[in-house]
């Protein structure tokens, strides 16, 4: 469904991506682990058209993307849910839900997703008429996936959704995480600080080291990998 | 003694809706493309030329109505002409000093155009209700006060319905308070700068045959705009719309009461006076985000 390849992304003479591919199935969940400063969140910007690349491919449904604006991707259905959850703090929180339909016509169908959103997130029906920016951090991840969800993605790219969260409100947020990937027909590229959940949850996981790729492997395999189990899981 | 103060109330509300309309424009660009342009005052004194030109065929209330819709016209087109051309080409490379440097030069470039082809010679509108004047309560005012009032306010209103209650209104709220999350939603980012200077542009040209109206209009009319507006933009914080629309009636109603009761000579400088105030006491203005949100 996506494929990155060897794609290269700098920052002035600062090189954050080099030769980096990676390819995500359609239904996959897929993880991506790596430090802070690792360039996860940058390869999502480059998938998304935020930071394209100076070489490289990026290729969704066999049409090549890496040159097309960030709102054309939004259309081919990749959405990308950023870090620091991103809501727009003075418009209200069904406001925000409709920014996420922004691109879409079909009245009746972005109103289902809304029903879908709400059952799935109840709080964010409770504050429907409130302001984005007097939520609570986990409300406005809750609102922040919701968005991501009104764009009715193909792919849906969540960028450490867990970033900053209380345990509870975390668990909270896997679990949606989770009721999401079962029940919508969507393909998952999970960036995640809590490695230990992510591969359990994911089928195959990357991990990114100083802007390359270091490791590639099933979720099972990587969690027993030495070297991801010293460097990200603690042992 | 009562009267007097109700008096200057109601000049200082005329004229602040005025400068409400033009800080608007402002406040939008500076929130959405985050530049601070020096020539928005200019976009006021295109419209008033435009009013001029518009007049010496259709004289009368006709005329005024029509020019005041050809303004929003005519500045509309060079505001996105501005933005395309100007502003654009240098966002996100070169510095926020070095757009301001460079709206300053288009500000001395469009005041030079206009004594070029309009003369420096000041030109009036002619009152197109002919100096009628109506009292209500203890208080008088020009009839034309009242109109240019009453358009002011249907122009702030038209576009606050626009705002929130079209999608591309509601898109360029959100742009203006985080432009990466807007990009994602699919906004195009490049249609909302357009968008955002072409009604920027064309509220200051309707303000301008307004304050052209009121005043005179020459090529260095657009000045003092452009000065009352980053007054109101900072008084209301940087990007607040609703912040502009309170900070414009504000400094009007500040300044004609100021000029009232200290004296004549201050009315301009209480703006800069708020401004000082407002920085020392409250940087974000009053109706501004905290910092880092």
């Amino acid at each position: 469904m996506l494929r990155v390849e060897e794609i290269n992304v700098t920052y002035g003479k600062a090189v954050a991506l080099m030769d980096v591919s990676l390819h995500l199935e359609r239904g996959e969940l897929v993880t991506l682990l790596g430090s802070n400063g690792a360039g996860k969140s940058t390869l999502l910007k480059c998938v998304s058209g935020i930071k394209p690349p100076i070489k490289g491919r990026t290729i969704f449904d066999g049409e090549e993307i890496q040159k097309l604006p960030s709102h054309k991707i939004v259309q081919r259905g990749i959405i990308h849910v950023p870090e620091g959850r991103a809501v727009f703090p003075d418009l209200t929180v069904e406001e925000n839900l409709r920014m996420g339909a922004f691109c879409r016509k079909d009245e009746n169908a972005v109103r289902k997703d809304m029903d879908f959103v709400f059952a799935l997130l109840p709080r964010l029906q409770e504050r429907i008429n409130q302001s984005a920016g007097t939520l609570s951090g986990g409300e406005a991840q809750m609102l922040a996936i919701g968005r991501g969800l009104l764009a009715e993605p193909k792919l849906l790219m969540l960028d450490e959704p867990s970033l900053g969260l209380a345990p509870v409100l975390r668990d909270n947020i896997f679990a949606v995480i989770r009721q999401i990937y079962q029940e919508k027909d969507i393909t998952i590229l999970l960036v995640e600080q809590n490695a230990r959940w992510a591969l359990q949850v994911a089928a195959r996981g990357y991990v990114l080291e100083n802007g390359r790729i270091r490791l590639e492997d099933t979720g099972e395999k990587l969690a027993a990998n030495p070297h991801v189990q010293r460097a990200y899981l603690g042992y | 003694m009562e009267s007097l103060f109700l008096q200057q109330t109601l000049n200082g509300l005329i004229i602040g809706s005025i400068y409400s309309l033009i800080a608007i424009g402002l406040t939008m660009i500076f929130g959405v493309m985050k530049i601070s342009n020096f020539a928005h005052g200019d976009y006021s004194m295109v419209g008033a030329y435009t009013a001029v030109f518009l007049m010496a065929w259709v004289p009368g209330w006709m005329g005024w109505v029509g020019s005041i819709i050809a303004a929003a016209a005519v500045v509309g087109i060079l505001g996105i002409v501005t933005e395309r051309l100007i502003f654009r080409p240098l966002i996100g490379r070169w510095t926020d000093i070095d757009i301001i440097m460079v709206s300053i030069g288009l500000f001395i470039l469009l005041e030079n155009l206009a004594q070029l082809f309009f003369g420096a010679t000041p030109q009036m509108i002619s009152d197109p209700f002919k100096g009628a004047t109506v009292h209500i309560g203890g208080v008088s005012t020009s009839v034309l006060r009242v109109f240019c009032f009453g358009f002011s306010c249907i122009a702030i209103g038209a576009l606050q319905i626009f705002l929130n209650r079209s999608k591309l209104g509601v898109a360029i709220r959100a742009t203006s308070q985080n432009r990466f999350a807007a990009q994602l939603m699919g906004v195009d980012i490049n249609l909302i700068y357009t968008l955002t200077f072409w009604v920027g542009a064309a509220l200051a040209g309707v303000a301008g045959v307004l304050y052209g109206t009121t005043f005179a209009v020459h090529p260095l009319m657009g000045a003092m705009p452009t000065l009352k507006a980053f007054v109101v933009t900072i008084l209301g914080g940087m990007g607040n719309i609703r912040g502009a629309i309170f900070g414009g009636f504000i400094l009007g109603i500040a300044e004609s009461l100021g000029g009232n009761y200290l004296a004549m000579e201050y009315q301009h400088a209480i703006g800069f006076f708020i401004i000082i105030l407002v920085l020392l006491l409250r940087p974000r203005g009053l109706f501004g985000a905290k910092e880092g949100t």
